[in-house]
C-alpha cells in the first residue's frame, strides 16, 4: 500500500516527503573521494533557522528526515537539531563516519535524538583498506570496536559502502564483516565528482567487473543496490505510471549548512535558500518542476534505450550526466543480474484492511 | 467521562497525507498505511485527546455517523493499535 499507492500517490500530487539536511561540511575524516565542496562559503543555518524549518517541514507532513554531512555529530547543535526533530515527529535517519559515535555520544544520540537508523560508512573489509579512503589511522578500529555497543544500545547501525577501484575486491569480505557484526550493509555508487567540479574522485571509479561481482553477490544475498533504486513511477502521457529511474524534485529536499535547498545530491542548482523564502514556496518553484520533467525524461529515455549506465554504474543518473560524466548502455555482463532483488520493508497492511466504506469522503 | 490509559509509543511515528496516513514504527521498522480517519484519531491522542467519549463525540462530529457506531469503531481500532504496538496502555 504504502509503496505502491500512496508513496506515487505523494509524488504526483506534489507533496514533500523527505529532506535531508546538510549540516555541515566539517568532518573528523577526511574521505578522498567526499563529494562536498569544503570551500563554499555563506551565512550558516543556525539553531533557530533550524527550528522554524523543522516547523514548516512538520506542517507539510514531511515524515522522513535525514541528517547529514560532512559529520553531522560535529555540528554544534547537532543535539538540539535532533531533539526538536523528534519532538516534531519526523522519522529520522543519520548518516555519519561513525568516527565520534561511541561512549557518552551514542548514549545521548539513542537518548536524544532516537533515530530509525544510523548509516555508517564502511569503505573496505580491512583496515588498510577502509583508510586508505578516511586518511584517519585508527578509524577502522575505532569503528568496528563500537558496532557492538550500537546495535545494543539500539541505534540499528547499518553500513553503507560506495564501490571504488581500492575496495571491489573486498565485496564478499565486507558482506561478512557486516554478517559478523550483525549489521545489514548496502552498496552504492557510482563515486561522483565533487560538487565544486573537481573530478579527481573519478580516479577511483571501480570496473565493470567490479560492478558485475556486486550485482552476482547482491542477487545471491537478495540484497538491494544501485540498480534496485526505489524511485517515485513518473506518470506517462495516457496516465498510467511507468517505472521511475530518478526521484529528483519528486518528494525530496536537499538543504545545505548554508540554506541552499536542491531537488537532490547531483543536481546542485539551488531552487532557493530558506534564508529568504519559506520551503514550501521553494518547492513549489521552477527548479523542482524542471527536476521533476528530467525524471520523467529519464523515465522516457531508458524506456527507449534500454538500461542506461552512469560512469559504469547499473544506474542512470541525469544530474551526473548534466555534470559532465559519461553514460552508455549497460554492459551485457549486468542485465543477467539486474532481476528482482527483494528486500523492501515489510508493509502492515492489517489497518488498511480494515478501512471502511463509510468513511469514504473523509476529508 | 471514561479516560483511556492509552499513550502512543515513543517509536511511532505518522503523518496524515492524502491517501491516508503514513505510519513508521520503529519498534520493528516497518511502515504501513491507515485511512485517514484512523490517522486523525493518533492525531488526537498524541496531542492528549485522550478520553474515550472525547474521541468518540469528535469521529462522530467530524464524520457524521452515528455515535453508537463511531464508539464500537474506535474500540475495535484501539484494541487494534495495541495489538500492534503503536499503542501502549489499556482502552
Amino acid at each position: 500500500m504504502y509503496h505502491h499507492v500512496v508513496k506515487p500517490g505523494l509524488a504526483e500530487q506534489g507533496w514533500l516527503h523527505s529532506a535531508m539536511l546538510e549540516l555541515t561540511y566539517a568532518c573528523n575524516l577526511d574521505c578522498f573521494f567526499c563529494y562536498n565542496d569544503r570551500g563554499l562559503r555563506g551565512r550558516r543555518l543556525e539553531l533557530n533557522d533550524y527550528l522554524s524549518l523543522l516547523d514548516d517541514l512538520a506542517a507539510m507532513q514531511v515524515l522522513f528526515l535525514c541528517l547529514t554531512g560532512g559529520e553531522p555529530l560535529v555540528h554544534k547543535d547537532f543535539f538540539a537539531i535532533g531533539r526538536a526533530a523528534r519532538e516534531r515527529g519526523f522519522v529520522i535517519r543519520i548518516k555519519t563516519g561513525g568516527h565520534g559515535l561511541r561512549g557518552r555520544i551514542a548514549e545521548r544520540v539513542k537518548r536524544e535524538v532516537d533515530p530509525l537508523e544510523t548509516e555508517i560508512s564502511l569503505h573496505g573489509a580491512t583496515r588498510e583498506t577502509h583508510e586508505r579512503q578516511t586518511r584517519v589511522a585508527g578509524s577502522f578500529d575505532r569503528l568496528i570496536d563500537a558496532i557492538p555497543e550500537l546495535v545494543e544500545l539500539g541505534l540499528r547501525p547499518r553500513f553503507v559502502t560506495t564501490l571504488t577501484a581500492w575496495n571491489e575486491h573486498q565485496i564478499a569480505d565486507m558482506f561478512a564483516l557486516a554478517d559478523r557484526l550483525g549489521v545489514p550493509l548496502r552498496f552504492q555508487g557510482p563515486v561522483g565528482p565533487r560538487d565544486d567540479g573537481d573530478r579527481t574522485p573519478l580516479q577511483i571509479q571501480p570496473s565493470t567487473e567490479g560492478w558485475t561481482t556486486l550485482l552476482a553477490i547482491a542477487a545471491e544475498r537478495r540484497t538491494r543496490t544501485v540498480a534496485d533504486m526505489e524511485c517515485a513511477p513518473v506518470p506517462s502521457q495516457n496516465g498510467a505510471r511507468k517505472k521511475g529511474v530518478c526521484g529528483a524534485g519528486t518528494d525530496e529536499v536537499l538543504i545545505d549548512p548554508f540554506g541552499s535547498v536542491f531537488p537532490c545530491l547531483h543536481l546542485r542548482s539551488a531552487a532557493g535558500n530558506v534564508h529568504d523564502e519559506s520551503i514550501r514556496d521553494i518547492w513549489r518553484s521552477h527548479v523542482f518542476r524542471d527536476a521533476r520533467r528530467l525524471s520523467r525524461d529519464a523515465a522516457d529515455r531508458v524506456e527507449r534505450e534500454g538500461p542506461l549506465s552512469i560512469l559504469g554504474a547499473p544506474m542512470y543518473c541525469p544530474g551526473l550526466e548534466q555534470k559532465g560524466c559519461s553514460c552508455s548502455s549497460q554492459p551485457d555482463t549486468f542485465s543477467d543480474r539486474l532481476t528482482t532483488i527483494g528486500g523492501r520493508p515489510s508493509s502492515m497492511s492489517a489497518l488498511h484492511a480494515h478501512e471502511d466504506e463509510k468513511y469514504a469522503h473523509a476529508p | 467521562m471514561t479516560q483511556t490509559d492509552l499513550s502512543l509509543s515513543e517509536d511511532v511515528r505518522f503523518r496524515v497525507v492524502p491517501d491516508g496516513c503514513v505510519v513508521v514504527n520503529q519498534q520493528d521498522s516497518t511502515i504501513a498505511v491507515v485511512n485517514r480517519v484512523g490517522g486523525q484519531v493518533l492525531a488526537w491522542i498524541r496531542d492528549g485527546h485522550m478520553a474515550r467519549e472525547e474521541l468518540v463525540r469528535s469521529l462522530a462530529t467530524t464524520w457524521g455517523i452515528e455515535p453508537s457506531r463511531a464508539d464500537r469503531d474506535l474500540g475495535a481500532y484501539l484494541d487494534e493499535l495495541v495489538e500492534l504496538g503503536w499503542l501502549v496502555g489499556e482502552s
